[in-house]
């Protein structure tokens, strides 16, 4: 895998916000790779930016949003300086996407055929007819029954999975080379999202795309994901292989992180109980941003932010204190392994 | 937290500049009003509604020192203009303040207490709003039989509408919020429910809506007098001051400052109003700002 | 969407039953003898010695309520609606005979209202936080707080005392003439579509000269409350998630604003749309009154300054009923335009 070229290299990427507040340091250095055909996994607590780095790939930020900083290379092309026409060229067609709600991500007045057919029409220069026929097959694709019927409904009379399903058809309907799911699951129920998932491994293999997994469930990550790369307040903080990660974390937020993954037989309010709270993007902490409520956190934390660094091949994470977390380790055991 | 939250939207709103016209144009018709009787003193102190008359001619007079606004239908406009500002003042609190009371009572009523009551109430309120308000208050005027005082009854009777259903609306909404709930379950009578919940949670969007219907109310009192349907001829109101220069349609060029000075006020003290009303909808319903 | 026309159509009678009510009682308000006497204006009580006992008896003037409500109310639904003073007619044929001007009037003002409107609200939209923006949202405050006549009573003083552009009125002298000719053939009473059947441009000409600076006025200030809405619930949609789905599939930003958006920012506005229709027809009766033209307006507000209690109350009723079905036929409309709503 590795010696392939990848597909999406992000390098440095620095993507703020001037509100009328001040500056939002939504993204602030994050880098990744990813090759054909895997999925890499983001994860991290709301608000640490995964889905701003998403829309940034995709260019999809309001108004108000800037890329400040760093270069996204799709196959050869940086992203960032490309002019909008050429940028839209590669929005759907090369690059597609399916957000986190199915409620309000598909338009309430147009049918679910109009909408997936739009995209083929636009970029697989087809008739009408021609697209309709892509379409309603798109739709059998991801197991929606009755395609010939459903093609014609609005979203409002298709359930919530059955959304999602039909987003994730009209992301695909174009044979995009990258995948972003952004959070495809968690407005649906465990049951649908175990088939969602399934339906994405499935058509992964099929079309070989790659995937960039977009969560906050660990679950979700271990599911499906090649790699995974661990954000934090708008940062990468360890970014490795799926099997290392969950063995053998080196970063203490993922530590704590893989400590509260929810557990079936215990009802959880929230997925994560680290104490404390994610520093709002507005006054970030000096030093290492998650200090505040790290318990290695020592004084150079506080002052000086760690850069990411590669401790093993193919390993890499920003901590000072990495022998602590392994003593630590030593200590107290890892719940919930995989 | 309450302070704070004053604090924070004080300077909200004086961070927007229309706002801070608005509020500005609004002091200063406050301050004409209040000191009219200095601005332009009255010759019959127990009446100063009434315009002195200024000339026997019948000839509209163009602007002088002695009248800085001209003359129409006998009467002084300068004179007109500053104690219209009163009158203007008069309508618009009276009749947004009545019928918002109206409304709150009738809207409370539906919405506490739901079920039939709130279909017949409702019911009521679309009756009412099934004729046109300008239409409505002209023929309830004429029937009580003209002049400023059946404008603002009439003016009462077909304004309540409005804020009724909002309070309807936002009665309902809190009514489903827990908290209410938790309330009726520790047994707190109804009336005290109504008070403590929902009475501070409707108030705003009410103290909203009265300001944003301040100038309209005012233009629907001028174009009844402008009519010929409110105020007598010769009283201190701006529509009635309009109505004149209707004699000299074709001959404006004689009678331009009866429209100038009366319509610049009007439209200056309707922008006042809804410059103020705006900002605090932006203020206080956060959904309707853009 | 079936149950729900039909709820609608289950309480108009009731709605209508309800303003009748609502008009009677006003009516009642004249008190017996102002009553008797509006009623007895009429060319019966000329021609008839006691006519006045027969007027009682017809209209049951010393019954009780019920029964007088009763009589009025038969009465109206056989298109009774009493004597026009000012028509010098029965109230229906003068509300009918005048009610084309009026709707010419305002059919002419609904076309730059709602695409100009629509189209500015867009573009302030679009250009949020812009200068646009900015200059469009100072535009409509201040036309929001033109009171109508005044804006009127300034068009004049501009564009005919001025520019002697635009005069005030219906037609000239000339074309009245033309108009009234017995080879002028009146289809719809409407000038302006009259003239065009006719083949007299020169006609039509002069009556748009008449019409535009009432036009404009009737618009001006619903333009810039269409452009508010508009506005509003354009920058909402734009928020949405599926606006972002639509630019995430590719679609440049002309189809994302002109399909995706505008078809969800324009609901909002085919509600007011509804409302602002029956807001300029009775907005007519001070604008109608100002440019000195005939109509329902001006009809409605003559009988009101010459307390023709009868032309007023039947004018109530005409623009009541009119509101009322104006509402049915937009809020059925709505439910067509969103699918949300036509299929539950
Ligand atoms: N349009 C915006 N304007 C200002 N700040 C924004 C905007 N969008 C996101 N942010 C800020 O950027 C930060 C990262 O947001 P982002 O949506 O990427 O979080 P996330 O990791 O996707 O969280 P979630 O799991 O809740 O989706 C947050 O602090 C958020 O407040
Ligand atoms: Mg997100």
């Amino acid at each position: 895998m590795e010696s392939k070229q990848p597909l999406l290299k992000v390098n440095n990427l620095k993507t703020y916000f001037f509100t009328d507040d001040g500056v939002v340091k939504a993204v602030d250095g994050v880098n990744f790779e990813v090759y054909p055909g895997e999925t890499l996994g983001i994860v991290g607590e709301s608000g640490c930016g995964k889905s701003v780095t998403s829309l940034s790939i995709l260019r999809l930020l309001d108004e108000k949003g800037k890329i400040v900083d760093g270069e996204i290379i799709f196959e050869g092309k940086d992203l960032v300086k490309l002019d909008e026409n050429k940028m839209r060229e590669i929005r759907g067609n090369d690059i597609a996407m399916i957000f986190q709600e199915p409620m309000v991500a598909l338009n309430p007045v147009y049918t679910v055929g109009d909408q997936i057919m739009e995209a083929i029409i636009l970029h697989q220069k087809v008739h009408k007819d021609e697209a309709r026929k892509i379409a309603i097959d798109m739709l059998r694709k991801v197991g929606i029954p009755e395609p010939e019927k459903r093609v014609d409904e609005y979203p409002h009379e298709l359930s919530g999975g059955m959304r999602q399903r039909a987003m994730i058809a009209m992301a695909l309907s174009c044979h995009p080379k990258l995948l972003i799911a952004d959070e495809p699951t968690t407005a649906l129920d465990v049951t649908i999202q175990a088939q969602i998932l399934e339906l994405m491994k499935q058509l992964q293999k099929d079309l070989d795309m790659a995937i960039i997994m977009i969560t906050h469930d660990l679950g979700v990550i271990a599911e499906i994901s090649d790699r995974v790369a661990v954000m934090y307040a708008g940062k990468m903080v360890e970014y490795t292989d799926v099997k290392r990660l969950f063995k053998n974390p080196k970063h203490p937020y993922t530590w704590a992180l893989l400590n509260a993954i929810p557990r079936l037989d215990i009802e959880q309010e929230r997925l994560f109980s680290i104490p404390g709270v994610v520093p709002d993007a507005l006054h970030f902490p000096s030093g290492c941003k998650f200090h505040t409520r790290c318990e290695f956190a020592t004084e150079k934390c506080r002052n000086e932010e760690p850069g990411l660094i590669e401790i093993e091949d193919g390993h890499f994470v920003a901590c000072w204190n990495i022998e602590k977390l392994e003593a630590a380790k030593d200590r107290v055991e890892v719940g919930e392994n995989k | 937290m309450l302070r704070d939250e004053i604090k924070k939207n004080t300077k909200k709103f004086f961070k927007n500049p229309t706002a801070v016209l608005g509020l500005f144009l609004l002091v200063f018709f406050i301050i004409i009003a209040l000191f009219a009787p200095l601005i332009a003193p009255p010759k019959d102190p127990n009446n100063p509604y009434r315009i002195p008359i200024a000339t026997w001619s019948l000839e509209p007079k163009p602007p002088s020192p002695e009248h800085p606004f001209g003359v129409i239908g006998q009467r002084d406009i300068f004179y007109g203009v500053i104690w219209g500002t009163r009158t203007a003042f008069r309508i618009g609190l009276i009749v947004a303040g009545i019928s918002a009371i109206i409304g709150i009572i009738m809207g409370s009523l539906s919405g506490y207490f739901g079920g039939w009551i709130d279909e017949v109430l409702m019911r009521i309120t679309d009756i009412f709003m099934s004729l046109p308000f300008l239409v409505a208050a002209m023929v309830l005027t004429t029937v009580l039989g003209k002049g400023l005082d059946k404008v603002m009854i009439a003016m009462i009777v077909f304004g309540w509408m409005g804020t009724a259903r909002l309070i309807r609306g936002n009665i309902l909404q809190v009514k489903e919020e827990q908290y209410v709930l938790a309330a009726k379950a520790l047994g707190v009578r109804d009336s005290l429910i109504i008070l403590k919940h929902v009475i501070p949670n409707t108030i705003f969007p009410v103290i909203v809506q009265v300001s944003m219907r301040m100038g309209s109310l005012v233009i629907t009192a001028a174009a009844l007098s402008f009519l010929g349907l409110g105020a007598e001829p010769g009283y201190a109101d701006w529509g009635t001051l309009l109505s004149y220069s209707r004699n000299w349609l074709t001959q404006f060029d004689k009678a331009w400052f009866s429209i100038v000075y009366p319509g610049v006020a009007m439209v200056l003290f309707v922008l006042a109003w809804n410059l103020v009303g705006d900002a605090l909808r932006d203020i206080f319903d956060p959904r309707l700002r853009g | 969407m079936i149950a729900y026309i039909i709820r609608r159509l289950l309480l108009l009678p009731l709605i209508l039953f309800g303003v009748t009510i609502l008009i009677f009682g006003m009516l009642e308000l004249l008190g017996p003898e102002k009553l008797v006497s509006a009623y007895i204006r009429g060319p019966e009580a000329e021609k008839v010695a006691g006519a006045t006992q027969k007027i009682i008896e017809k209209y049951g003037l010393d019954k009780p309520l019920p029964v007088k409500y009763e009589r009025w109310l038969g009465n109206v639904l056989k298109g009774d609606l009493g004597w026009s003073l000012v028509g010098k007619q029965p109230v229906l044929s003068a509300i009918l005979s005048r009610f084309p001007y009026t709707l010419e009037l305002a059919l002419w003002a609904i076309i730059p209202v709602v695409f100009v409107g629509i189209w500015l609200g867009i573009i302030s939209a679009v250009h949020h936080n812009k200068f646009l923006d900015h200059f469009l949202r100072v535009f409509a405050i201040i036309g929001w707080s033109f009171p109508d006549f005044v804006f009127g009573l300034f068009m004049i003083l501009i564009f005919y005392t001025q520019l002697g552009w635009f005069p005030p009125g219906y037609l000239s002298f000339d074309m009245e003439r033309v108009v009234t000719s017995s080879q002028f053939v009146n289809y719809t009473k409407m000038v302006t579509i009259d003239s065009i059947l006719n083949l007299r441009f020169d006609v039509f000409l002069d009556a748009l000269r008449h019409l535009i600076a009432p036009v404009i006025t009737l618009a001006y200030l619903w333009w810039a409350y269409i452009l508010r809405i508009t506005r509003s619930s354009m920058l909402e949609v734009l928020r949405k998630e599926y606006i972002r789905t639509a630019r995430a599939k590719g679609l440049s930003e002309d189809v994302v604003i002109n399909k995706h958006a505008r078809r969800n920012a324009l609901i909002p506005v085919a509600t007011v749309s509804g409302q602002m229709i029956i807001a300029l027809l009775a907005g007519t009766v001070i604008i109608e009154s100002v440019f000195n033209r005939p109509g329902l307006g001006r009809f409605v507000a003559m009988a009101a300054t010459q307390l023709d209690y009868m032309s007023i109350i039947g004018g109530a009723l005409f623009y009541s009923i009119l509101l009322v079905l104006g509402n049915l036929i937009v809020d059925v409309s709505y439910a067509l335009i969103d699918p949300r709503i036509r299929l539950q």
